[in-house]
C-alpha cells in the first residue's frame, strides 16, 4: 500500500484493526501439497489430446466401410466385363459360320487408341481416388 | 525496522517463488504457508463464512498457481495474483462471471442500526464486523481487501475486476455509512 494511502483517517485504523486474526495452518498447507502432486500427476494426462467422441468415430468408420463396398462392386464389375467380354469373343468365334470369325492379333499402331483410351480412364480414376481422400 | 522487515519477506518470497517455478515443491510449500491464511480469509468472506467451502476453494486456488506459476509474470505482488485467482475460482463454484449485480444491495439482516453505541453492549470489533453486514456486498469486499487483506486501491480494484475509481466510490461510500452506523463511536478517547 502506499503512503497516500496510509495516511487515514481514524476509521481506517478502526478498520484495520478489526482484521481477522490469522488462521493457523492446521494441515492446510500438507494437504493442498497433497492436492499439488495429484494435479501435477494428472497432468501428463490433460495433455493428451482429447478424444475423437464415439459418435464421430462410428460415422468415420461407417463411410469408409461404404468406401470399400463401392471399390470392391466396381472392381468386381470390371473383372465380370472381362470375362463376359472373353467369353462373347470365344463364343463369336465357335458359333461363326464355317470359321468366318477368326482371332488375329493385331498390328502395334492398332492398339495405340485403345491404350490412349485405358489411360485417360486410369488418370481419372486416379484424380477421382485423390479428390476423394 | 518495519521497511527492512517488509523488503527482507518480499525479497524472501521473491526467492521461494524463482525456486517454485523451477519445480522445487518445498519453495511452493513455503508459498503456501505465507500466504495462506489472507487466501483462505478472502474466500470465508466472499463465502460468506462457510470455512470449509472457503478452505476448498483456496486448495484450488493454490493448486491453480501451482499449474500456471510461470504464467505470473511479477507485474503485481503475488499476493494479488493468489487474491485474483481466488476470486475468479469463487465466482466459478457460484457460476458467475463476474460480481453480482445485486450485491451492490446493502444486505440488511445482522445490521446494527444508526445511532446505537458500539461499546456499550459488546466489543468494538464486533460491532464493526455488524456494521459491515449492513453495507452492500461490493462495498463490503471494497472494504476487506483493502483494509483486512491489506492491499492498495489499485491492487484491490485488481483483484475484484473493477476500475481503480468505482472501487474508490465504493469505497468512499462504505466508509460513509460506516461512519453513521458508528457514530458513536469516539476515535479520540479510544487512543
Amino acid at each position: 500500500m502506499n503512503e497516500s494511502e496510509r495516511i487515514d483517517d481514524p476509521l481506517d485504523a478502526l478498520l484495520r484493526a478489526s482484521a481477522p486474526q490469522p488462521l493457523p495452518d492446521d494441515g492446510f498447507v500438507a494437504r493442498t501439497m497433497a492436492a499439488v502432486d495429484q494435479a501435477a500427476h494428472a497432468l501428463p494426462a490433460q495433455r493428451r489430446a482429447t478424444p475423437v467422441a464415439p459418435l464421430a468415430i462410428a460415422r468415420a468408420l461407417a463411410a469408409e466401410n461404404r468406401r470399400h463396398a463401392a471399390q470392391a462392386r466396381l472392381w468386381r464389375w470390371a473383372a465380370a466385363g472381362m470375362v463376359a467380354g472373353f467369353v462373347l469373343l470365344v463364343a463369336a468365334v465357335v458359333m461363326s459360320p464355317d470359321g468366318s470369325v477368326t482371332i488375329a492379333a493385331p498390328a502395334p499402331q492398332q492398339w495405340y487408341p485403345l491404350c490412349a483410351l485405358a489411360a485417360i480412364g486410369a488418370l481419372w480414376v486416379a484424380w477421382r481416388e485423390l479428390r476423394r481422400n | 525496522m518495519l521497511f527492512d522487515e517488509s523488503t527482507h519477506v518480499e525479497a524472501e518470497i521473491a526467492g521461494w517463488l524463482a525456486r517454485a517455478r523451477q519445480g522445487d515443491r518445498h519453495a511452493f510449500a513455503r508459498l503456501v504457508r505465507a500466504h495462506q491464511s489472507r487466501v483462505r480469509l478472502q474466500l470465508r468472506r466472499l463465502a460468506h463464512g462457510d470455512a470449509a467451502l472457503a478452505d476448498d476453494l483456496a486448495q484450488e486456488t493454490f493448486v491453480q498457481a501451482w499449474l500456471h506459476l510461470n504464467d505470473f509474470r511479477g507485474d503485481a505482488r503475488l499476493a494479488t495474483w493468489l487474491h485474483r485467482i481466488a476470486l475468479t475460482r469463487f465466482l466459478q463454484h457460484v457460476r458467475r462471471p463476474q460480481l453480482p449485480v445485486e450485491w451492490n444491495e446493502p444486505d440488511a439482516s445482522d445490521a446494527v442500526e444508526p445511532g446505537h453505541d458500539p461499546r456499550a453492549v459488546e466489543g468494538l470489533g464486533r460491532d464493526v464486523e455488524r456494521a459491515l453486514q449492513a453495507l452492500s456486498e461490493i462495498q463490503r469486499l471494497a472494504v476487506v481487501h483493502c483494509f483486512h487483506l491489506d492491499l492498495s486501491h489499485a491492487e484491490a480494484a485488481q483483484v475484484l475486476g473493477l476500475p481503480l475509481g468505482t472501487l474508490k466510490s465504493h469505497l468512499d461510500r462504505a466508509k460513509t455509512r460506516l461512519r453513521e452506523l458508528l457514530g458513536a463511536w469516539n476515535p479520540e478517547s479510544d487512543t
